[in-house]
This record gives C-alpha cells, sequence and structure tokens, in this order.
C-alpha cells in the first residue's frame, strides 16, 4: 500500500527515543552516583569516629576503624551496589595521616596536621556506558569507567591513646625528676622511676 | 504497443515518500555523527568530572589536585595546640 504513510515518522521516533533515554539515562547515573558518593562518604565518616576515640593503643584504634568500615561496606543494603560492578571502593580502608597520602593536603596544613582519618577510593563505573547511535561516556576509553575516580575521606583526628598517655606520663615524671632545684633536694632524691604509676583520667 | 500514460500520479506519492525517507535518515546520521564527533557524552561527564571529584575529594570546586590545598580542614580556625592566643 503504497499511500499508507504509518511508518515514515518510525525513524525520528526511534532516533528520539534513543536519544532522550540516552540523556535520562545520563542523568539517573549521575544522580546515583551522587547519591553513592554521599554514603561512601559517611562510611568513612562512620569509621573515622571509631578511629577517632581513645582506645588500648594506636593498633586497636586503627583496627576498630577498620571494622567499622568493612561492617558498613558489606552491609546487605550497600554490599550488591559495590559489587555489581557500578561503583567500587577499596576492600581496606587507608587509616591514619592523610597527609602521606594526598600530598596537596601536607601544603595546606600550614604545620598543623588536621588529616587523621579514614579514607578509600571510590569509583563509579556506571557512569561509562554507550548510547546507541550516538557514542560513548567515554570516548575511547577502556569502558571500565576506571577515570570516574574520587578519594573520600573524613578527617576528625585521633584522640591519644592509653598507651600513649602512659608513656608520656611516665616521660613527664622522668623530666620532673630531672628538674635542677636550687636550694633544695631535687625530684630525683628518694624517688624511683620505675615505681611510679601513672593514673589516667578521662584518656589521658 | 501500449503508450505509457503519463497523466497517472501513481508513482508520485512513493517518490516523494523515498526523498522524505532520505532527508530523514540522512538528518539522522548527521546528528548522530556530530555527537559521535564531537564526543558529546564523554564531554558532559568527562570534563565537569575532574572538577566534581575534587568537590568530593576536598570540598573545594577544583580538581583534585590543585584543590587539595584549599581543603576547609586547612583553614585557620581559632585553636591553640601549641598555646597561642586566640585571634
Amino acid at each position: 500500500m503504497i499511500r499508507n504513510e504509518r511508518g515514515l515518522i518510525t525513524v525520528d521516533f526511534i532516533f528520539a527515543m534513543v536519544l532522550i533515554l540516552g540523556f535520562a539515562s545520563l542523568m539517573f547515573v549521575l544522580t546515583f552516583t551522587l547519591s553513592m558518593a554521599s554514603v561512601t562518604q559517611y562510611i568513612t565518616f562512620a569509621a573515622a569516629r571509631n578511629y577517632e576515640t581513645a582506645h588500648i593503643n594506636r593498633a586497636t584504634q586503627e583496627a576498630r576503624a577498620s571494622l567499622k568500615y568493612k561492617e558498613l561496606v558489606n552491609n546487605p543494603v550497600f554490599k550488591p551496589l559495590y559489587n555489581n560492578g557500578w561503583f567500587k571502593v577499596d576492600a581496606e580502608p587507608n587509616v591514619g595521616d592523610h597527609t602521606k597520602i594526598i600530598p596537596g593536603f601536607d601544603a595546606g596544613s600550614d604545620g598543623v596536621n588536621k588529616f587523621w582519618g579514614v579514607g578509600t577510593n571510590f569509583t563509579a563505573a556506571v557512569l561509562a556506558f554507550n548510547i546507541p547511535f550516538f557514542g560513548s561516556t567515554v570516548g575511547d576509553g577502556d569502558g571500565s569507567g576506571s577515570q570516574f575516580k574520587a578519594y573520600m575521606g573524613s578527617y576528625i583526628g585521633r584522640e591519644p591513646t592509653t598507651e600513649e598517655c602512659l608513656e608520656f606520663t611516665a616521660a613527664r615524671w622522668n623530666a620532673i625528676r630531672n628538674l635542677s632545684v636550687q636550694g633544695g633536694a631535687s625530684y630525683s632524691t628518694g624517688t624511683s622511676s620505675s615505681g611510679y604509676f601513672p593514673q589516667a583520667d578521662d584518656g589521658c | 504497443m501500449k503508450t505509457p500514460n503519463l497523466r497517472a500520479q501513481g508513482g508520485q506519492m512513493i517518490t516523494e515518500a523515498i526523498l522524505i525517507m532520505v532527508m530523514t535518515l540522512g538528518f539522522t546520521m548527521l546528528v548522530a555523527n556530530f555527537f559521535k564527533s564531537e564526543e558529546m557524552f564523554r564531554k558532559l561527564l568527562t570534563g565537569p568530572w575532574a572538577s566534581l571529584s575534587g568537590m568530593l575529594q576536598n570540598g573545594v570546586w577544583a580538581p583534585a589536585g590543585t584543590g587539595a590545598a584549599a581543603h576547609p580542614n586547612s583553614h585557620g580556625r581559632h585553636i591553640a595546640i601549641e598555646g597561642e592566643l586566640a585571634r
């Protein structure tokens, strides 16, 4: 049937539909990425809180941070999102002084290091996709989305540990004993550094 | 021998339909090729991502490498960890 024009608009329709779906997909993955970035940011914050709190020693502080990070990353809600290829985070978090990891932090710290915390590499592989007719979002890349990477962390400091406090107090006692005292007996007279038992109050 | 009837308009519609189809396809290919050659979708994401990753890492609208020194933790605040007076 020559006069049948029903198929004439099909090409335009398909073209427009693919374009609109392409833009819609772009908006979806972008907003989803920002949402997951926010979730990841909070995970590092929760881990940094565990790291910040005083504990017996520094190794335990780091272990507590790592434990909280893994607990949240492996949460049944988030685990599928971090393992289905859409988003990736490090299996082990970076815990501690981040001026050693991000050199720029050191430059801006002005001698006062406030970058103690927990961080991880966040990769949004979902941003790499191909739209038929219109090309890929990553050009000639390998398609893995590895270029959509950001380092995310939370830096809220670290309290001294019990071990550090005891060491500090013992060192202070030795320093007191070594003070030169004029007109009287020195602090080292009749005292001993070995029998000194510091009492920790509120951590330190 | 049968003489062709020049007044018949039966083929005109199909000719025009083919022309319209060629124009439509041509325009479609033109736009698609423009998107591909200019890497429109790549530019829509890769360009802004540089600043976005900087914001995610450093909290400032700058690429991650250059914005690190401007992280809010570097701002001078009223702290006295070395015993100095608050300003």
